[in-house]
């Protein structure tokens, strides 16, 4: 009887397994490893009819893709697949160069900027480039007050030459003003049709989720929570991208992600793999890692606004403790480089760090650093910090923190840590772009608000100096003064690692389009 | 009956006001600054201070809860500090893919409860062993289970995909549900309902085994019970198959303890559902809550917290209802 009922639960136990196999029906995977040479360039393979780039993302981008208020970084290899602006950074360099205007000239007081437009450039929905569009669009990113908006707050006036000359004239002189068209953050240029379809609020609502730009790729849709879907424009004015399709799916978890990249059904993952998994990832051959220099400059902070680091002693002693090239070589390895300058090693600026001299440790009570807490390999950076600290005499506790916190901290700094560790990474490659957000009293990245009047000074003099070797010697005069201070001491530049599929070549990267390798360059190899 | 319907409507309001206050009371506590994060790291002193004004978040605390409560009477429950549109719209995504995911686990959760209870019931050297399994699978957590399915399910053998709702090559239909599987049924379109459905299995079993195997030792035990009474003897006596003894007095009288403790396993469920939809990269309620409290945005919390608090709330109504229903000795004087 017992043996009878058995037979029945087996076989209908086979029938759900029957009906999961059926919905498998068609659901390939390639599981054969592939052994190819990644080092043909993407130019030497044609493009396909065909191949889809598959992406992954950890999170939706905030507040959508209107590439007028963009300010996030996950996100942005849509918006500079998708959208253009009137130049960019040449590859692995802080060279600006072209894009959607051809040339420029400025005016010897530095405040006009003339610029010539490309000719035959279409928008994705059939919008026409002209120098009208490109005010348009400029004009929209200073109405909608984004994040970037501030970018062209310098913009007194805006003038049509000719329908491919703009003339841009800026209230004073300011020589960070092109980095600011080149950044990823810079104003891109949206179609005057997507804008005459979509009047109110200036299309805010509709450029969240949709986009009509003059880039190499047009989106075809963004599911919040599931994917982009970008397919090649076939009226682009460059070169052709090798993949017809990219799929950048939003997965969460970096170890699904890399299970996915594992399996075949991922090719790209941008960031978040821990360095201590990159080893692995490189031993079996399956994937490769490729990094490149990166503006990601990790620095900690001291709260000079209550004690024990409102003493400049106290500060000085303690970062003398700090044994940062120690710290970064066992927490990052190849991955990142031991900060020399003040500034990004991108920005070639010449203000070299100077570590104060090690002497007795004051005993400052108990002290707490914190943390990224959404970076695993920070808070491994900090443990070793704290190993040095607490050695020489310093009573350390670490904590995790999150971004919006650094942000609260500036309206009541007494209440905040004594330490803090941050990897900001700045607008562009223009020094006044870290300078000005990482130290001026009012700057955005100035964690605690530190006031100094002398780097207030000093940041808008080098931003207004006609002569570049000038600008050179106040930023390094700034560099020189935040030696001394001992307030914000800088740590590292990080790598930006990407884990790729072993056949994907073709890659190029910007040391300040942080998380962004150029998709339109990628390839696979055949 | 009325009156008693009224004030448990009142109670709601009540529950709900006080969820939300201290929601606030939160936000006031822990730092952020969400204008800053709106206006961005490089805005003016100036431009975010019209952030913060534009979100009231220059008024007093009372102010704020005040004007936020008055919204709330209008169905607005403010703006997403991480997505920058309505809460109401982000929930309005979230919430139909984690109640398709609930529905699939909980539909998987009752097949496995039924057929590990039956089973174990009778009587053998497997169902010993498949008792030791069961132990085995309620122990271990669903994160752990999610994770090691991916690992063996999904990268080993590849019977099942590793993330979303659909495959990256399927056009899932746009609405009018939100769940995929409805939503592809509705427009008679088989392929995205059996992708959705090879989507849903994996994340679906990871939050059914645990539940699944606490309801079916109960149900085992219970049906060792009446398989033992005098009427199942009585049955078996008239001649009934064992088959028949066991579906038509056995299954039927057994169910009570496990109906009971199955009603509480979807509260279990629900509670697990945000680290299963991180791991699945399911686009749910669960993946919402989870990157709102990391970015501490306190509209996407209270507008989470309103929501789950009036489910919670009024099946908890409910259910004082039905029973005062069905016994008139639990009525009020």
């Amino acid at each position: 009887m017992h043996q009878h009922l058995l037979r029945r639960m087996l076989i209908a136990a086979l029938a759900i397994v029957a009906c999961a196999a059926l919905a498998a029906c068609g659901s390939s995977k390639d599981s054969a490893s592939k052994t190819t040479d990644t080092s043909a360039p993407a130019a030497d393979v044609a493009p396909s009819a065909d191949d889809t780039l598959r992406v992954a993302y950890t999170a939706d981008p905030a507040g959508g893709v209107d590439p007028s208020t963009f300010y996030d970084i996950e996100g942005q290899s849509v918006i500079l697949s998708v959208y253009e602006g009137l130049a960019t950074y040449a590859p692995d360099s802080s060279e600006i160069e072209p894009l959607l205007a051809e040339s420029w000239e400025t005016s010897a007081d530095g405040t006009t900027y003339t610029f010539k437009l490309r000719d035959g450039v279409t928008f994705h929905d059939g919008g026409k480039l002209d120098a009208q569009v490109v005010k348009d669009s400029l004009q929209r990113s200073i109405d909608l007050e984004g994040g970037p908006s501030y970018m062209l707050a310098d913009v007194a006036k805006m003038t049509v030459v000719d329908p491919l000359t703009l003339k841009i004239e800026l209230k004073q002189r300011n020589n960070a003003f092109l980095s600011y068209l080149a950044s990823m953050y810079g104003p891109k240029i949206v179609s005057p049709v997507a804008l005459k379809a979509h009047p109110g609020k200036k299309g805010a609502d509709w450029f969240q989720t949709n986009a009509a730009g003059s880039g190499p790729f047009q989106l075809d849709s963004y599911k919040r929570g599931r994917d982009f879907r970008m397919s090649r424009f076939a009226d682009y004015w460059g070169d052709e991208p090798y993949f017809a399709k990219i799929v950048i799916s939003i997965i969460p978890d970096v170890s699904s992600q890399r299970l996915q990249l594992q399996s075949g059904d991922l090719d790209l993952i941008t960031h978040g793999v821990p360095v201590a998994e990159l080893e692995t990832i490189t031993r079996d051959g399956q994937l490769q890692v490729v990094h490149y220099p990166a503006a990601l400059r990790q620095r900690v902070s001291l709260n000079t606004s209550k004690a024990p680091f409102d003493d400049i002693k106290n500060r000085q002693a303690f970062v003398a403790a700090l044994d940062i090239p120690g710290a970064v070589t066992a927490t990052y390895g190849d991955y990142a480089k031991p900060a020399t300058s003040q500034y990004p090693g991108v920005m070639g600026v010449d203000a070299p760090v100077t570590a104060p001299e090690a002497g007795d440790a004051p005993d400052l009570g108990k002290l707490t650093m914190t943390y990224p807490s959404s970076e695993p390999d920070s808070k491994r950076l900090t443990e070793f910090m704290q190993q040095s600290l607490q050695a020489a005499g310093f009573d350390v506790t670490l904590r995790g923190a999150t971004v919006n916190e650094a942000f609260a901290i500036a309206s009541a700094p007494e209440k905040a840590p004594e330490v803090w560790l941050g990897t900001p990474n700045p607008d562009s490659a223009d020094p006044y772009t870290w300078a000005q957000p990482a130290w001026a009293s009012a700057g955005g990245l100035n964690v605690y608000a530190t006031p100094d009047k002398k780097v207030d000074t000093l940041v808008e003099q080098a931003n207004q100096a006609e002569d570049p070797a000038e600008a050179a010697d106040l930023y390094a005069q700034i560099g020189a003064h935040l030696n001394e201070q001992a307030a914000s001491v800088p740590v590292d530049d990080l790598d930006d690692v990407f884990v790729a599929a072993k056949d994907l070549t073709g890659f190029q990267h910007v040391p300040v389009y942080v998380w962004t390798p150029n998709l339109a360059r990628l390839a696979r190899q055949p | 009956m009325t009156r008693f319907v009224l004030a448990r409507l009142a109670g709601l309001v009540g529950v709900l006001v006080v969820l939300v206050a201290v929601v606030f009371v939160i936000q006031s506590v822990v730092p952020n600054d969400p204008a800053r994060t709106i206006a961005g790291r490089s805005a003016s002193p100036a431009a975010v201070e019209r952030v913060r004004h534009e979100l009231g978040l220059d008024q007093s605390l009372p102010a704020q809860f005040g004007h936020y409560v008055g919204r709330l009477a209008q169905g607005d429950l403010a703006d997403s500090v991480s997505t920058r549109r309505p809460v109401a719209d982000d929930l309005r995504e979230a919430v139909p893919a984690s109640l398709e995911l609930l529905f699939c686990a909980a539909l998987l959760c009752m097949l496995l409860s039924l057929a590990g209870g039956i089973l174990t019931a009778l009587p053998g050297a497997r169902s010993g062993a498949l008792r030791g399994g069961m132990i085995v699978a309620a122990s271990i957590p669903p994160f752990c289970l999610a994770v090691l399915s991916l690992l063996f399910l999904y990268d080993r053998v590849g019977w099942f995909p590793g993330a979303g709702r659909v495959g990256p090559d399927t056009v899932a239909p746009d609405g009018p549900t939100g769940s995929v599987l409805l939503d592809s049924l509705l427009h008679a379109d088989p392929a995205v309902f059996l992708d959705g459905l090879h989507h849903v299995a994996l994340p679906a079993l990871c939050l059914a085994v645990g539940p699944a195997m606490l309801i079916a030792r109960t149900l085992r035990s219970a049906l060792l019970v009446t398989l033992a009474s005098d009427y199942a003897r009585t049955a078996r006596a008239k001649g009934l198959t064992e088959t028949q003894v066991l579906v038509r007095h056995g299954v039927r009288n057994a169910l009570g303890a496990p109906l009971t403790i199955g009603g509480l396993q979807v509260g279990a469920m629900l509670a697990q559902i945000a680290v299963v939809e991180t791991v699945f990269a399911w686009p749910g309620l669960g993946q919402y809550t989870t990157r709102a409290i990391s970015a501490q945005d306190f509209p996407a919390i209270a507008g989470i917290t309103l929501v789950t608090g009036v489910v919670f709330v009024i099946a908890n109504a409910l259910v004082d209802v039905a029973q005062v229903a069905a016994d008139p000795r639990l009525r009020p004087n």
